[in-house]
């Protein structure tokens, strides 16, 4: 109820005193807003509140209707109830604690460190495909696995995510659950939990998920499944990896056939997702480089120099363009495609090739030829004439 | 991928696929004693890396104990060049012919271990069946 207006000379009656004294107390009913609002004093604040109490210094406490907090200011500072709208912009950086900004505050647009090889299936050393076997790796770390169903998979370009140039085209056939799977390299991931993110197109609801799974424990995390919309989702999980983890699974898993489009994955340390952020295509490339690289050589291309060590054999050196994280295997085309060159440089054609203790940066390479070669003289290792000689090196951790 | 065993079909034929050939990919069969330790310009072998054929294209693997490309597959095949029924020794010295099976496999892990670090081997003996 308002408080009633005393004119000069009226009697001032103890009720009008009482309502002042109630409002002050905090009686229900007895207040009315207080409107500050015409104050004109460039001096002092129009409301300034300070309590003397020295331990507690209880200031100003506001609160909602149901008595929970709006603004409480005391000795512990100013707190706020939820939920706090600063005007957009107003927050300055330095208004924030340094090192306070957790993983779990980050949006997905925040771009962070991808530990996938290849997450954005832009590269395809091993060709276009169709890709269709199981155990078949497709865009470089990207493997098949299947126990009964079947899938084939190619690099497709008319339906890459948006700001992608390819994708990973899946036409799967359902019989029990298959898999696109890649296996990163344990080391940064173990001991920690981490959360994968894909977009997913497909026309087919509860047919497409991702997970990520530990060789360790078996115990799969899936994300929700893609809704079968017809355009892209990105679909996330996450996942906390033991410490002595010994194999890290990530990928797409199908259970009902389909066809679904593959990209831009991410692996990140942390609890949030993250949107996809590309490598520099060189990057990107080194990456894939340190599992599977071919050299293909036209005609009389050089492929590495040696020295023979009698008439029917020299031994060659021949250097990867990446170390790779294993020893790995090196495949030759047939040596027929081969020949090193005699003293006069002419090139004689191999009879045998083959790959003499590879280790992760390079290997030596035996040739092996009819006859022809002088021992100690430079060899030159290249495709034969008219030939295109290649060399497939691959590890696979 | 390589030229690899896809399945060891019986002790007188495996099956082999080249995966990555140019044609796409192809496979076809071979002796189990067409795969070889590969020998050094001395002719000596070495007990780490075996040499496989492709019996349609004549391109050829070199494959570590680790198991390169494909460490499962790979692996089974260096153990069963040292078990029954065609077992041989191995070329490092070490291991004669004929040996426990958990020995050779013992064995040959020390050599992939000593290549690619511990860790890496994968296969024991269910693997192969034994």
């Amino acid at each position: 109820m308002p408080f009633a207006r005393v004119n000069p000379g009226d009697l001032i009656q103890a009720q009008n005193l009482d309502q002042l004294v109630d409002s002050l107390n905090g009686v229900s009913g007895k207040g009315i807003p207080v409107a500050e609002t015409s104050v004109n004093d460039a001096t002092n604040y129009a409301l300034s509140v300070q309590n003397l109490e020295a331990t507690n210094s209880r200031a100003l406490n506001v609160l909602k209707s149901d008595g929970s907090l709006l603004i409480r200011a005391d000795v512990n500072g100013v707190s706020l109830g939820a939920p706090l709208n600063p005007t957009a912009g107003s927050l300055q950086g330095t208004a924030l604690q340094n090192g306070t900004v957790t993983n779990a505050k980050l949006a997905s647009d925040t771009a962070r460190l991808n530990l996938l090889t290849d997450g954005g299936f832009e590269v395809w050393s091993r060709g276009n495909g169709p890709f269709t076997a199981n155990a078949a790796y497709t865009a470089d770390r990207w493997a098949i696995s299947l126990a009964s169903s079947s899938m084939s998979v190619t690099r497709d370009t008319a339906n890459a995510a948006v700001g992608s140039i390819a994708c990973a085209s899946c036409v799967y056939t359902h019989v029990t659950q298959g898999w696109l799977v890649q296996t990163p390299e344990v080391s940064g991931i173990a001991g920690r939990q981490v959360t994968l993110s894909m977009r997913v197109k497909t026309t087919t609801a509860n047919a497409v998920r991702v997970y990520l799974n530990s060789g360790l424990l078996n115990t799969p995390a899936y994300s929700a499944y893609h809704s079968g919309g017809g355009t892209y989702e990105t679909l996330s999980v996450s996942f906390t990896y033991p410490a002595n983890e010994t194999t890290v699974y990530v990928g797409v898993i199908f259970a009902a056939s389909c066809t679904a489009y593959i990209d831009n994955a991410m692996l990140v340390v942390g609890s949030q997702a993250a949107d996809y952020a590309p490598l520099h295509p060189a990057d990107d490339l080194a990456r894939c480089l340190r599992y599977y690289e071919l050299l293909v050589a036209g005609s009389t291309s050089s492929l590495g120099v040696g020295q023979a060590a009698n008439a029917t054999q020299g031994i060659a050196y021949f250097s990867y363009l990446v170390s790779k994280a294993v020893t790995p295997t090196v495949t030759f085309a047939p040596s027929t495609t081969m020949a090193v060159t005699n003293a006069a440089t002419t090139p004689i054609s191999m009879t045998n090739v083959s790959a003499v203790t590879p280790n992760v940066r390079s290997t030596q390479v035996l040739c092996t030829v009819a006859g022809g070669l002088v021992a100690g003289n430079a060899i030159l290792f290249q495709a034969a004439s008219g030939q295109t000689a290649s060399i497939g090196i691959e590890a696979n951790p | 991928m390589s030229v690899y065993v896809a399945s060891f079909t019986s002790p007188s034929s495996w099956e082999v696929i080249h995966d990555d050939a140019r044609d796409g990919g192809h496979g076809g069969t071979i002796d189990p004693a067409t795969v070889v330790h590969t020998t050094s310009i001395d002719g000596s072998p070495n007990a780490n890396f075996l040499s496989i054929t492709c019996p349609v294209c004549g391109a050829t693997s070199t494959h570590p104990v680790g198991g390169g490309a494909q460490p499962s597959q790979v692996q089974q095949m260096f153990a069963r060049k040292l078990l029954p029924p065609n077992p041989e020794a191995c070329p490092c010295g070490n291991l004669a012919a004929g040996k426990p099976t958990l020995l050779t496999i013992a064995h040959l892990k020390t050599h992939a271990d000593q290549l690619d670090g511990t860790g890496r081997w994968v296969v024991n003996t269910g693997d192969l069946g034994l």
